[in-house]
């Protein structure tokens, strides 16, 4: 994995980020308690280590700083980002809870297979963030990496904690839209089509490496058969002996092949949630779009009001008893709405331009997502079709010599 | 040597019909124009509405598998299953051609046709006049695969094969390929060998074996070290294979579970790759690559019966076939031992009454009305003793001869069972090589289409 995080650092290096200057590292884990001795409380902590590997990069805090952060406080600093940044596609974190688990994943988030998977999760999480050119330079992310208990400090102070929920239980509103904009509506259409693709994909992928995991340790009972057939055969007993051992190498073969494969799954879960990141950048623009819409639907009624109140006619009451304004009520009314329009197309001018401004900066982003996704996914698919290219040969390789010992037989 | 009919083994169907049977008979023993396909081509030919149960054969398929040693002095071969209808039956017939380069044989070659039950009948016969050679098992009437219609194509073909290995066998076996009723089952005529089947043939078998005979098992007084020792040993083989072939079946079942997995797997590649269209080709090649090795997977398991289930199955009748002549052998042992037992009993008994006699003698006139029938008794006894003896010297001959055959037999077969086992175990083996091949050849294809297109990967050392 050390090799896999390296070349990932080389992928990134590419913009003017904090990752020019300094290395991060998610390093170890630790199991914690609150106190009491109640499974519930046992949580697990990691250590991120911050080496500043520019001379130039001054800084008054030393030059490796080491804090301790639980999976939580990760999750707070990525809810930050996100509702800080909507226009950016937030780097994602490694999953809460084991999505498509089989015999050799556990469900079980102590296991320590997990936990360690779930560490370099986590460093691949701050290696993008840190790599990203608006989002490494974020002054809370820099104080998660370096400054432990401040850091929860200010979360508190900030009262992110209350922020975050509201802004998250915006987007989960559907809506509806006069007119969408066709290209966050293709981004949307693009990121639900990646977002089922991979989640077949998992799935399928973790039964298959079921039934071939099965299927190797099956041959395991061949081991004991052959060993114990050669035992009473003279000129057949070395041959045979030869080629329980062999079989059961295979069963034990299939051990490692399987984890690396595990990692490359996880590589394509973090493009599976990063589909979600997607969605939420598209989300936040209908919601801007929306808001537009409603600034200039109001306007356009207010106007409409305007040109009622002028006329004198107003309410049903007035045009059921026939009365009427009179000019000084008429005066007051109208400028009242002149006021009201003149708030309302400020409303709409703001609105809209903040509406392009993040469309600008979205789409950007968007496309920098996009090459860097080409990058990383060809490089875990190749890495896949190695890994099946190295175990077949390693089974070739198996059978052959057990057709040898065969041979040798007289 | 071969007909142009041999090259294909279209399955005909021959209704017997009286007019042509004679015409059959009218021909010499050896006009094999009588015998083959073609002949009975010309001679009558009503398809059978089941002829689709049948389809082309082509001879040299099956040929191929059967293993003609073409350099001995006797070679026999079993193919060109026919359909034949009867008034009263439907039944199927093999050709039966023989290569032979003996004396006793006034030709080279012969060709004739024989059913099932005909082999069932040399087995037996062979099994009377040589009680202690291993006769190789016969295929079993409803056979290994169970339920598979018996004119089914795959069955005669099982069959067929199974045939194919009894014959050679028996012709490889210095003993059992002299024997008379071998040689008339695989060189007379139709007519001959029936009449031949007829004729009551006299038990040249000195000691004939009843089911009781066979309960003897664990009655004989003196363990034959050496045969206790084989018996265990077949026992263990049986196990061991047994054991393997339950194995290799079960996975063969978990492996057809996981082609069914992988084929909905490849194509989700291939889905994907839709909305991707800078990482198609990529995934393309893991699709294909998947799917080529999925195929040869599945050409792997298909194959596991004719590799490996019935092989070992057979084997294991064969196994079954030694364990019961060494069981026979113990039935010799313990007629012998208890012939051996009433000679002893006897001159005991013998003894016991000289010593009454002289006792009476010595003691005076007293027990006058004893003397007679004791010496009534001696005298038979006088004549039952000598015939006991010669019994016993018989079964111990018998016994000798019986032990010698048998171990020599069972020596060939050791050496038979090695090959066969060996064979079973490689073409087990070639199988999985064939699938690995032509996996790491997929799969290669994909890794070269990578270099191509220079993509680098995180993890390059391993």
């Amino acid at each position: 994995m050390a090799e896999s995080s390296t070349k990932l650092r080389t992928n990134l290096a590419n913009e003017d980020s904090l990752l020019r200057h300094i290395d991060i590292s998610v390093s170890e884990s630790e199991k914690r308690t609150n106190g009491t001795l109640n499974l519930r409380d046992y949580y697990t902590v990691y250590l991120i280590e911050m080496k500043v590997t520019d001379p130039e990069f001054y800084d008054k805090l030393a030059n490796l700083t080491t804090v301790w952060r639980r999976y939580t406080e990760f999750e707070q600093l990525h809810n930050y980002l996100q509702i800080t940044y909507p226009y950016i596609v937030t780097p994602p974190l490694p999953e809460k809870r084991v999505m498509y688990g089989w015999q050799k994943v556990s469900n079980d988030t102590f296991d320590p297979d997990f936990i360690d998977r779930r560490r370099a999760g986590l460093e691949t999480f701050l290696l993008r963030v840190a790599s990203h050119s608006v989002l490494s330079w974020d002054k809370h992310f820099m104080q998660f990496l370096r400054q432990e208990d401040a850091w929860r400090e200010a979360y508190k102070s900030n009262g992110y904690l209350q922020v975050v929920e509201n802004k998250l239980k915006g987007l989960g509103v559907a809506v509806r839209l006069r007119k969408s904009d066709h290209r966050f509506q293709d981004i949307k259409n693009y990121s639900n089509s990646l977002q089922s693709n991979l989640n077949n994909l998992l799935k399928v992928r973790s039964r298959v490496a079921e039934r071939q995991y099965t299927i190797h340790k099956l041959h395991a009972n061949y081991g004991r058969v052959f060993s114990e057939w050669s035992a009473v055969e003279k000129e057949m007993g070395d041959g045979l002996q030869k080629m329980g051992h062999y079989l059961d190498s295979l069963a034990s073969s299939i051990d490692a092949a399987l984890e690396d494969e595990e990692l490359l799954a996880d590589q394509l879960k973090e493009y599976l949630f990063f589909a979600g990141a997607l969605q939420n950048v598209c989300k936040h623009q209908e919601m801007l779009q929306l808001q537009l819409e409603d600034a200039e639907g109001s306007v356009a009624s207010k106007n409409l009001e305007k040109s009622k109140a002028q006329q004198g006619k107003l309410s049903l009451m007035s045009r059921l008893f026939g009365a009427v304004d009179t000019d000084e009520v008429r005066e007051l009314k109208v400028n009242l709405l002149d006021q009201q329009i003149q708030d309302g197309a400020e409303t709409v001018t703001n609105t809209r331009s903040e509406l392009s401004d993040f469309c600008t900066k979205a789409l950007n982003d968007v496309e920098r997502f996009q090459a860097q996704k080409v990058l990383d996914l060809q490089e875990t698919l190749a890495a896949y079709a190695v890994l099946q290219l190295k175990t077949a040969k390693k089974g070739l390789q198996t059978w052959m010599q057990i057709r040898e010992c065969l041979q040798s037989i007289p | 040597m071969e007909h142009k009919s041999s090259n294909s083994a279209i399955l005909d169907v021959v209704i017997e019909n009286k007019d042509i049977s004679n015409i059959l008979k009218d021909n010499k023993d050896n006009d094999r124009s009588s015998l083959c396909s073609n002949s009975t081509l010309e001679n009558s030919l009503v398809q059978s509405p089941s002829l689709e149960s049948f389809s082309t054969l082509p001879d040299t398929e099956i040929l191929s598998e059967l293993n003609v040693d073409e350099n001995s002095d006797l070679c026999v071969k079993v193919d060109n299953p026919q359909k034949h209808l009867d008034t009263l039956e439907t039944y199927i017939t093999f050709r039966i051609t023989t290569r032979v380069a003996r004396i006793e044989f006034s030709d080279n070659e012969y060709v004739v046709r024989r059913r099932y039950n005909e082999f069932a009948w040399l087995r037996q016969k062979l099994v009377e006049c040589h009680p202690f050679c291993i006769v190789p098992p016969l295929p079993g009437k409803h056979t290994l695969i169970g339920q598979l219609d018996r004119y089914s194509k795959d069955f005669i073909i099982v069959r067929m094969k199974l045939l194919n290995t009894f014959m050679t066998r028996i012709a490889q076996h210095p003993i059992l390929s002299c024997n008379e009723h071998f040689k008339i089952f695989i060189t007379s005529n139709q007519s001959d060998f029936t009449l031949h089947r007829k004729h009551r043939s006299h038990s040249t078998n000195k000691i004939i074996m009843t089911n009781d005979t066979v309960s003897t098992r664990s009655t004989i007084k003196n363990r034959h070290i050496e045969f206790e020792k084989m018996k265990d040993y077949l026992i263990i083989l049986a196990e061991k294979l047994i054991s393997i072939e339950k194995i290799s079946s079960r996975i063969n079942k978990e492996r057809h579970d996981f082609v069914i997995e992988l084929q909905g797997f490849y194509p989700i590649f291939t889905n994907w790759s839709v909305s991707e269209p800078e990482l198609a080709i990529i995934l393309h090649n893991i699709s294909s690559a998947i799917e080529k090795s999925t195929y040869a997977q599945s050409a792997m398991i298909s194959s596991y019966s004719n590799t490996v289930g019935n092989p070992i199955r057979e084997f294991i009748m064969y196994i079954d076939v030694v364990k019961d002549t060494v069981h026979k052998r113990e039935t010799y042992q313990h007629v012998y031992e208890t012939s051996l037992e009433e000679l002893t009993k006897k001159r005991t008994e013998k003894d016991q009454l000289l010593a009454v006699q002289n006792i009476s003698s010595n003691a005076g006139g007293f027990s006058l009305w004893k003397q007679p029938s004791c010496d009534e008794k001696l005298e038979k006894l006088g004549v039952h003793i000598p015939q006991l003896v010669k019994k016993v010297e018989m079964n111990q001959d018998n016994l000798e001869c019986a032990n010698e055959s048998l171990r020599s037999d069972i020596e060939r077969w050791q050496q038979e069972k090695q090959k066969c086992l060996k064979k079973i175990l490689l073409d087990f083996v070639n199988k999985q090589i064939e699938f690995y091949e032509k996996s790491v050849s997929a799969w290669e294809a994909v890794a070269s289409e990578l270099t191509v297109q220079n993509i680098s990967l995180r993890s390059t050392k391993k």
